[in-house]
């Protein structure tokens, strides 16, 4: 991407995303949201970020899915989830993730 | 000034700014893998403001994705955002509209969360000037921590790999906040299998836009459905 992609993309971040945070603070006031919506919203996060762990993980179909147990970075998540299940920090998990995945990269 | 900026203020807000440190020079160091001077960083921290939003961008240009779905993607893990500004609304709809343009710009889960438990805690003299302050620091020390790691990761030799994994475990992280009943994680691992299927037809992100929305979809027709059900 050149300097000038670059920048529209960033233009083009600001405008996706500040559609969400300024809707409810401008428009909305303290006009009730419809149910519907609002129950979608509540398993929007969850989904997205499940969606990019499996993505990230197991791959796509286009470039072919990775599933086996040489499968490093799908090894190293596991531990990852333990710890973020139990502390939900996003510190211990980027630790334990970052140690993880360079033990498995160099040992296994 | 000391309206905005008073001992209070930066009693809660420090934690923020201690955990962005971190979490931003990573951002930066990923950010000048793929390209990124400090200025087009300086630039995204300052109009995106968004940790994972910024790394799955980043993430994104590197891979050589197309801006759209740079664009979609991004707009859609941002959507969460739009809770916080429900909830927010009760503290600050009183203010100037301008007040609320630029409160808009600084919700993120840090913010949002520290903001909420100060704004609910009894006996305390929180209010949107202080709020205002406390944003601005957060937003201001994460610009800082970014453009940092641009720099750094021009001096030094740091692994890409190892960066993308950070990525990995920080979504892992940011998951796992949401383990709070069997159906929101049950719809976690149902948008990762869809958005895996969907992959067979949609590329560039696109599979990961549409299994959240379908994802979510079920999620609320469940939720729909039982609501019917008690009636």
């Amino acid at each position: 991407m050149s300097y000038s992609d670059i920048l529209i993309c960033i233009f083009g971040l600001f405008c996706s995303s500040y559609i969400s945070r300024v809707l409810p603070l401008a428009v909305l006031g303290r006009r009730p949201m419809p149910t519907f919506l609002s129950l979608w919203l509540k398993y929007v996060p969850t989904a997205v970020f499940g969606a990019l762990i499996f993505v990230s993980i197991f791959g796509d179909a286009h470039s072919g899915f990775k599933f086996s147990w040489s499968n490093i970075e799908f090894l190293a998540a596991i531990p990852v989830l333990i710890v973020a299940a139990k502390t939900q920090s996003l510190a211990y998990s980027i630790i334990v993730g970052l140690a993880g995945y360079w033990l498995l990269n160099n040992f296994y | 000034m000391s309206q905005y900026f008073d001992k209070q203020v930066l009693k809660a807000v420090w934690p923020i700014c201690f955990g962005y440190i971190p979490l931003g020079v990573a951002c930066g160091i990923l950010g000048e893998k793929v390209g990124m001077d400090a200025f087009l960083m300086a630039m995204m921290s300052i109009f995106l403001f968004a940790g994972s939003g910024q790394f799955i961008a980043l993430a994104m240009i590197g891979a050589g994705t197309a801006i759209i779905p740079i664009v979609i993607t991004v707009g859609i893990v941002n959507l969460r955002h739009m809770l916080y500004g429900l909830i927010l609304n009760q503290y600050i709809s009183k203010e100037s509209l301008l007040y609320r343009l630029f409160y808009a710009q600084e919700i993120v889960d840090e913010t949002f969360a520290v903001n909420s438990i100060e704004f609910q805690k009894k006996d305390n003299d929180w209010n949107p000037k202080k709020a205002a302050g406390l944003n601005f620091l957060a937003h201001m020390s994460w610009t800082l921590a970014t453009v940092s790691g641009v720099l750094l990761g021009s001096a030094v030799y740091i692994d890409t790999a190892l960066v993308s994994y950070a990525l990995i475990a920080m979504f892992i992280g940011l998951w796992s906040f949401h383990f709070k009943s069997a159906k929101l994680i049950g719809i976690g691992v149902l948008g990762g299998g869809l958005a895996l299927l969907l992959s067979l037809w949609l590329d560039n992100m696109l599979n990961v836009v549409v299994a959240t929305i379908l994802a979510a979809i079920i999620g609320a027709v469940i939720d729909n459905g039982e609501g019917v059900e008690r009636k």
